[in-house]
Parts: C-alpha cells; sequence; structure tokens
C-alpha cells in the first residue's frame, strides 16, 4: 500500500493539525503491537508501559515532523525501537540502577538472564506465563537486539520486508537475513519442544491444536 | 528444490498461511524432498510458537494516561514542576531569557571597565598637574651664557693659586 493510501497516514495528519479524536484512534489501535515489541525488547513489564506511553507522547510531540513518505506504522515501529534502544544502552551504562532489569550483553545488547524469575516469580508473572511461553520469551531474550527486533516486527503480518529493513535501517535481504538466522537460533533453543510438541518435564497443554507442531496451520 | 525455493515458501509461511493450492503444491514438493520435510515442520511450529504469544499486558486506561499526558490543555500544576527555583517555560520563552541575561551581565560589565577607564583617566590627570605644578614652582635658572665658560671658571676656582714671586719683585 502507497503511502499515500494508508488510512493511518491521514489520520497522523489530522493529528497534525490538532485533531485529538484522530490521535486516540492510533493510539488505541496501536498500543496492543507497541507494547508487545517493547515488552519483549526490553524484557521488564513496568518499564516497559513507560516505554509504551513515552512511544505515543514522542508520536504527538513530532507530529510536525511526520511526512506521508512511508507508511505510519513504520515511523512509528521506528520510534518504538529506537527508545528501546535507548533504555538498553541506558542498562549497559548504568547497570545498577535497573536491579530489575536483566542484565544486557554489552555488544549485541541481547538480555542474558531469564526475564521472569520462574524460581520466585511475582504473582502477576507466574499467571501471565507457562512454561513454554516463558521458554519463549528466554530464547527470543537471548537473541542479539537486532535478530530480535527483525522477528519481532515480521511477527506483524501487517509490516512487510521493506518496513522492516526500513525501520532496521538496513537493506531487505540483510532482513531477511537477520530473521532468518534469528529463526535458526529459536529452532536450536526450542528444539525439544518443535520435535515432541511438549517440552520435557512439562505437562503437555489440553488444547490438543498446541500439542502436534506437525499439524500444518489452518 | 533448490536452496532458494525452499527460503521463499518458507518467507511465505512466516508472513501467511498458505493457500489450499499452495499447500497441494508444497506437498508435492516435500514428497519429492523428503529431507526438507522435518525442517519444514519445525518452521512451521515455530512460525506457531511465535503467532500464539500472548499479548502482553496493557493497563486498561492506557489510551487516557496517553492523552492526558499530550493534552495541551492540562492545568499548569499538571505539566512539569518548578525545578530549582524556575518555572517551565517553553523553550522559546527560555532561550530569550537567557539571551537576556547574557546581554544584561554583558552590559554591567562593559559599563563596569568603562568606569574603571575613566577612573584611571581622573588619576593621571591630577599627576600630571602636580608635576606641572611642581616644575613651575623650580627656581628660575640663569640664562645659558652664563654657563659658556663654567668649566674653565670652575676647575680654575678648584686649583691652589701659586704666588708669582717673580712678578711681585719686578713691580717693586
Amino acid at each position: 500500500m502507497a503511502p499515500e493510501q494508508d488510512p493511518d497516514a491521514r489520520l497522523m495528519l489530522r493529528v497534525q493539525r490538532g485533531d485529538r479524536a484522530a490521535f486516540e484512534m492510533l493510539v488505541e489501535k496501536y498500543q496492543q503491537p507497541v507494547m508487545n515489541l517493547v515488552y519483549r525488547m526490553i524484557g521488564d513489564l513496568q518499564e516497559s508501559e513507560d516505554l509504551c506511553q513515552n512511544v505515543f507522547i514522542q508520536v504527538h510531540k513530532s507530529a510536525h515532523r511526520y511526512r506521508v513518505t512511508a507508511r505510519f506504522s513504520t515511523w512509528l515501529y521506528t520510534i518504538a525501537r529506537n527508545l528501546c534502544l535507548n533504555e538498553l544502552r541506558r542498562r549497559n551504562r548504568h547497570p545498577a540502577e535497573s536491579l530489575d532489569a536483566s542484565p544486557v550483553d554489552q555488544e549485541n545488547y541481547s538480555l542474558h538472564h531469564q526475564l521472569v524469575d520462574t524460581t520466585n516469580p511475582s504473582p502477576p508473572d507466574a499467571c501471565l506465563l507457562t512454561e513454554l511461553e516463558e521458554r519463549i520469551h528466554r530464547a527470543l531474550a537471548a537473541l542479539p537486539e537486532t535478530q530480535r527486533t527483525a522477528i519481532l516486527l515480521c511477527r506483524q503480518q501487517d509490516l512487510s520486508y521493506e518496513q522492516i529493513a526500513e525501520i532496521l535501517g538496513c537493506s531487505v535481504s540483510a532482513t531477511k537475513s537477520l530473521i532468518h538466522r534469528a529463526r535458526e537460533s529459536l529452532r536450536q533453543w526450542l528444539k525439544p519442544y518443535l520435535r515432541t510438541g511438549v517440552w520435557p518435564g512439562v505437562t503437555p497443554p489440553a488444547d490438543p491444536s498446541v500439542a502436534d507442531p506437525a499439524a500444518p496451520p489452518k | 528444490m533448490n536452496h532458494n525455493e525452499f527460503e521463499k515458501w518458507l518467507e511465505t509461511i512466516q508472513r501467511r498461511p498458505l493457500s489450499p493450492a499452495e499447500q497441494s503444491q508444497l506437498d508435492d514438493v516435500l514428497a519429492r524432498n523428503p529431507d526438507r520435510r522435518l525442517l519444514w515442520l519445525q518452521e512451521i511450529a515455530l512460525t506457531r510458537l511465535l503467532v500464539d504469544l500472548p499479548d502482553a499486558p496493557l493497563p486498561p486506561d492506557f489510551t487516557r494516561r496517553v492523552l492526558t499526558a499530550t493534552d495541551p490543555t492540562a492545568a499548569p500544576a499538571s505539566r512539569a514542576p518548578w525545578r530549582f527555583g524556575w518555572p517551565h517555560l517553553p523553550r522559546p520563552a527560555l532561550g530569550f531569557a537567557l539571551a537576556g541575561l547574557v546581554v544584561l551581565f554583558g552590559g554591567i560589565g562593559f559599563l563596569v571597565q568603562q568606569h574603571r577607564a575613566q577612573s584611571h583617566l581622573v588619576i593621571s590627570v591630577a599627576d600630571l598637574s602636580r608635576q606641572i605644578e611642581l616644575v613651575a614652582n623650580a627656581t628660575d635658572l640663569p640664562a645659558v651664557q652664563v654657563l659658556q665658560d663654567f668649566e674653565a671658571i670652575y676647575h680654575l676656582s678648584q686649583t691652589q693659586p701659586l704666588a708669582d714671586d717673580e712678578l711681585l719683585a719686578a713691580l717693586q
């Protein structure tokens, strides 16, 4: 879809003219996808909420700079990614200030430690994540930042490879390479589950469709 | 099936489900390349895992919070508080205020410098007046002609006059 035909771009142009209702519509539409991206990028729920809020505040502040040369979602996710990178760099510089956040690999901004402490989880986190989801979360956290971002954006199925490349600031072929490497790493991490459909030592979930990884997608 | 063809199938399944026609075509391909079947199944499983990840939790009043934070008509108390005794000014006003302070201090410094320079001039004039007065009150010096043979006369007075006995005897 050309940027000019993007309905969200038209909403953003209304935001430029001070239309609060248009801004509210954009927030409603994108708050969940942005929160999903931010949370899996930086790993801390409370900080993710704050950062997600800052993404939209930044969108509002920078409305005068928005140009319809790209789709609105490309611009939005670029802002989200940049704010996540700032947070990861801040943790890198001041690790003692982020005792609750996971330590960061200095070179690749991968999150070394598990994002949810299953030995002593806080009540909301314990309710939120099953064992499998926690493993996926940890596997994603172990990826270098660019691979993690690439695969999380690829999960947003309304983003094309060209858009993902623009957000990452690299070529389409480099983007596909990042996604390919990320998926290889994830397959290695999750091989026990991918092979059998269950995680070793974990009771299979009740939903039979989840238990069969060999079943083709519907 | 070559590597590129398989990669294309993988890219497709990562972005969307296959159509029935595509699935049928792929089944034929995998039947001819059974070594790719396991990888294909793992890729499908991984795609499902990623797609089925639950949404990160959001507070129910998230939109309201964002709208409040971006509301230009918010009451001053809801904006950033006074910091270090200074009001929260918009950036252009703050810039002008700082520029004004710089000009003010620069002007004060210039005036102080001017005052010091004038004071120094006044002191110099007073010194000059005193010196002129000193010279004006000095004793009048003799004319230059008087001093013409000064050295000879001075030398003469320094020597002992010899008695001229022969001249005295002649005069007697």
